[in-house]
């Protein structure tokens, strides 16, 4: 495509680049992972090889607790902000104009979230909503209707609409359309969003250290009160396995087999 | 017709507002502590009690303790005025925060014929300016504030840092110091320094203080207490202010850190126990309480954590008897000036005046 | 589309007796938890917040009355320096992302070839882990006797540890790693989309290669330019976790502001209107920003059409 000398000389200083970036991305992750296996707590040197911190982490109830918190928290919130979604295209679907109310959904773009979160924390303290588990899920909704929506409905809208109207027109409920015809061609979407926002509950922090009360703990504010207080090598083991499960996760979702099934 | 399809649709808006905020406070009320006579719901810092107490405890008696943890004791105030029905049965507050939930009613004076240990109790701890009597709270834990050292730092003994102005003067400072990042202690701290004992600043005798502070930053590492054992360890600073606890806790682990009592005169810490105006398991608490201050237990507590224990039956327990000793050697003195952190000013100014250190 | 379709239909008989509700509704009746949640716990909380800024607070914290005291301790200078100094970073760490993200993105897109999608996977999955994780990972990288610093000394390049932690470095360092793959991303998709023949034909024409990135390229990929730009810059803007873990909690950004303010028993309102002038210079930013990429478009282009 590119010939000439200055090509070449920009491909090898693209390529540096890259190594480099990932080299960054990289380093901290694999240094966390030799230390992971270190007998001694950070910041004391290299002791010796022991995996007796990765038998402390599958016995710390109260990181196992945040763990199972902040995947009830993401699951509960995907779903909600899914099926918001959806109904929302079957709003659509259906004949309703929404047209003009979809800026409205965009506004998550423009704030901090810093600013939602302060937000959030007033409007619960005005009406005497107790922070906990509810006031947690009802925040990460509203962060994930602020992707589901524009992803979606974008996709939505690029859809073909012949397929709908052809449905329509051969005497097919809105409904019956929405099911059989719109759904299916925005799975690969939704399941896409699904899982992104499930990452984006699951790792949320701002939010959370402000929305979750004191009896409520995520992973994110248990490690922001742990790294509050000194890192301990269990941490390390966290971060480890969570590693090896997410990549086994994407792996699943990325490998051949799973995107012929879903694209 | 226009004006029909819009009612219905105000009213199904309505419905489903009426639907989420309905959940939201359904779900919360499910979600608090159920009212179990046998349960007991503690409230309180992170470093006060330690698991295998509690497991005992409920191995023993058969009543489930949960326990919730705060960070800070404006945490605590907030949760316990902002939630009528916390339903908190025990709490552990410090000093100062004792006097403001006593002053907003907050808490219920102790039944003190329930409990077998006050004659244990050290007087040294007892009949302070915010419990005088102690009728609402007792003394469980303390410590002191004074700085943590790198001995590798410091060649001679005579160099070791032992007086607030290693903190704070210019030219014995040749090291990196780690401060503390409350507001609160900060202020009483520099005032303690400026103006020695006081219960009110003006606002003039506060810009003394912000110079103090700010000038005193060039000096530091981080703000941030909890981690000065860490940052000692990692060798980012030579002097932590921090509680002696955090470098007890930490000393297996670095033998080159060490804790030295500031001349003179310093801040304590003390953790009470207090039972909340609408604690609903009152006779739970006063049976872990008696448990609690078991000197086998309450050994275990301050080993576990590096504090002094408000018992005299358990010091011969401690890991830390001489460092103990020590400390008490420097504080027993009779010129020695034991103070407790306030507010010295509102709130409000204080935190606008730390903004300015902080910027 | 559907509209026009669904009024050709025959209509469907009306209820006759009273009645509010009409089949019609019910989709709307479905449909509108969406737009409710939206108003409800994003628009009213920011709306009450705004509100909440002026608010005077008694003892007790009951509302007492109005008063614009809350403003008047936010307009000074040193409230100004810190959100300078928040834009002032947001900024930077939004230039370095976009720096080092679109050589990487037209490396993936356009030089990736085959193994595109494991580059791809290969940049997600530290992405997926958790930003705290990743804060403890970079103690462990930074520290005195950290990898870095050992690094260093055996290969004999410095004598003693750098200092790294605790400082303006390392706040950076920690802000690009963590918005790194929201300005890549998009980038990257805008990139993959790209009509190659445009570029063959630019270089048929005669351009040289920096003359086609200049025309062709980068304006045709500016509104992704724009919007990872504003996924970094934005969100970074209220950042305050970085600042305290990795930069010793020593300066305050606008984020260490707000939580310190809002935090406290009663300083809340304080805390909202600092938050509202915060976002007022955050929305002028982004509006001069905006402008600003639609003149270098345009200058980019030499003047040709966009």
């Amino acid at each position: 495509m590119m010939q000439g000398k200055t090509s070449s000389l920009s491909k090898t200083s693209n390529l540096f680049l890259v190594v480099l970036t990932f080299l960054f991305l990289y380093t901290p992750i694999v240094v966390l992972f030799l230390f992971s296996f270190n007998a001694k707590a950070f910041p004391a040197p290299w002791d010796h090889f022991t995996v007796h911190w990765y038998q402390e982490l599958f016995n710390s109830s109260a990181l196992w607790k945040s763990f199972r918190n902040s995947l009830t928290v993401a699951t509960l919130s995907t779903f909600l902000s899914l099926s918001m979604g959806i109904l929302l295209i079957f709003f659509r679907v259906s004949g309703g104009r929404i047209s003009r109310f979809l800026p409205m959904f965009y506004g998550s773009l423009i704030i901090p979230e810093t600013v939602l979160a302060v937000s959030l924390l007033t409007f619960f303290s005005i009406f005497g909503i107790p922070l906990g588990l509810p006031t947690v899920v009802v925040s990460h909704a509203v962060l994930g209707l602020g992707f589901v929506v524009p992803i979606v409905y974008t996709h939505y809208l690029e859809l073909d609409p012949k397929l709908q109207e052809a449905s329509l027109v051969l005497g097919a409920t809105p409904s019956q359309t929405f099911f059989k015809i719109t759904l299916p061609l925005l799975r690969p979407t939704l399941i896409a969003t699904g899982v992104l926002i499930f990452i984006i509950s699951f790792d949320d922090f701002i939010i959370t250290y402000f929305c979750s009360g004191t009896s409520f703990q995520t992973l994110s504010v248990y490690l922001f009160s742990t790294i509050r207080s000194g890192i301990s090598p269990v941490v390390n083991a966290l971060s480890v396995f969570l590693l090896a499960l997410t990549s086994l996760l994407v792996l699943f979702f990325f490998s051949p087999k799973m995107r012929t099934r879903i694209f | 017709m226009q004006r029909r399809s819009l009612f219905g649709r105000l009213c199904i808006i309505v419905t489903w507002i009426g639907l989420i905020f309905g959940t939201l406070f359904v779900a919360n009320r499910n979600y608090s502590a159920p009212t179990n006579p046998k349960v007991l719901n503690i409230f309180s810092w992170s470093n006060v009690l330690p698991d295998q107490v509690i497991k005992e405890f409920e191995q023993k008696t058969g009543i489930r303790v949960h326990v919730d943890y705060y960070s800070s004791n404006e945490e605590l105030l907030i949760k316990l005025k902002n939630i009528k029905d916390s339903g908190y049965d025990l709490i552990i507050p410090s000093d100062y925060a004792v006097k403001m939930l006593i002053d907003d009613k907050l808490v219920k004076p102790l039944n003190k014929q329930n409990l077998t240990f006050l004659e244990d109790i050290h007087p040294l701890l007892t009949g302070h300016e915010f419990d005088p009597a102690n009728t609402y709270s007792l003394p469980l834990q303390w410590d002191l504030y004074g700085f943590g050292i790198d001995k590798d730092e410091f060649t001679t003994p005579a160099e070791i840092p032992n007086s607030w102005d290693h903190l704070f003067k210019d030219e014995l400072i040749h090291y990196k110091i780690a401060m503390t990042n409350d507001p609160v202690e900060a202020f009483c701290i520099g005032s303690m320094y400026l103006f020695g004992e006081k219960d009110h600043l003006t606002p003039k005798e506060l810009q003394l203080v912000k110079k103090l502070l700010i000038d005193q930053k060039k000096h530091v590492e981080s703000y941030a207490i909890p981690r000065s054992d860490y940052v000692l360890g990692s060798k980012n600073a030579a002097v932590a202010l921090t509680l002696s606890a955090y470098i007890l806790r930490s000393q297996e682990d670095f033998a080159f850190i060490e804790f030295s009592t500031p001349k003179e005169k310093t801040f304590i810490s003390i953790e009470n126990i207090a039972v909340p105006a609408n604690a609903s398991h009152e006779d739970n608490a006063y049976a872990f309480l008696n448990f609690l201050y078991k000197e086998e237990n309450m050994a275990a507590a301050c080993n576990s954590f590096g504090v002094f224990p408000a018992t005299k039956s358990a010091i011969p327990l401690l890991k830390n008897q001489e460092a103990l000793y020590k400390v008490q050697q420097e504080i027993a003195q009779e010129s020695y000036k034991l103070l407790f952190f306030k507010h010295l000013c509102p709130e409000r100014d204080l935190r606008l005046i730390w903004a300015e250190v902080k910027h | 589309m559907n509209e026009s379709i669904i009024s050709t239909l025959p209509k469907r008989k009306q209820l006759t007796l009273f009645n509010p509700f009409s089949k019609k509704d019910i989709p709307f009746a479905i449909g509108c938890p969406a737009l409710i949640w939206q108003i409800l716990f994003f628009y009213l909380p920011i709306l009450i917040m705004i509100v909440s800024s002026i608010f005077l607070l008694s003892k007790e914290g009951d509302v007492q009355g109005v008063t614009l005291d809350h403003f008047r301790a936010c307009l000074n200078a040193m409230h100004f320096s810190i959100i300078f100094r928040s834009i002032g970073v947001a900024l930077l760490t939004a230039l370095i992302c976009l720096l080092i993200a679109f050589p990487f993105a037209y490396f993936l897109a356009f030089r990736g070839g085959r193994y595109k999608n494991l580059l791809l996977f290969f940049l997600i999955v530290p992405f997926w882990t958790n930003f705290l994780l990743h804060v403890c990972a970079w103690f462990f990288v930074l520290e005195k006797n950290g990898f870095l610093n050992n690094l260093l000394l055996s290969l004999n390049l410095v004598k003693e540890p750098i200092h790294f932690l605790n400082s303006f470095f390392s706040v950076m360092l920690m802000m690009t790693y963590h918005y790194l793959p929201f300005m890549i991303l998009p980038i990257y998709s805008s990139l993959e989309k790209f009509n190659f023949s445009l570029y063959e034909a630019s270089s048929d024409l005669g351009a040289t290669w920096i003359q086609t990135l200049k025309t062709v390229l980068i304006p045709l990929t500016m509104p992704a330019i724009r919007l990872g730009f504003l996924l970094v810059y934005i969100p970074s803007f209220g950042e305050f976790a970085i600042p305290e873990l990795l930069g010793g909690d020593k300066y305050y950004y606008a984020g260490n502001v707000v939580t310190h303010y809002m935090l406290g028993e009663h300083t809340a309102p304080l805390g909202a209107a600092f938050t509202v002038m915060c976002s007022c210079f955050l929305v002028i930013s982004i509006g001069l920003f905006l402008w600003l990429t639609k003149k270098l478009s345009k200058f980019l282009m030499g003047g040709c059409q966009s």
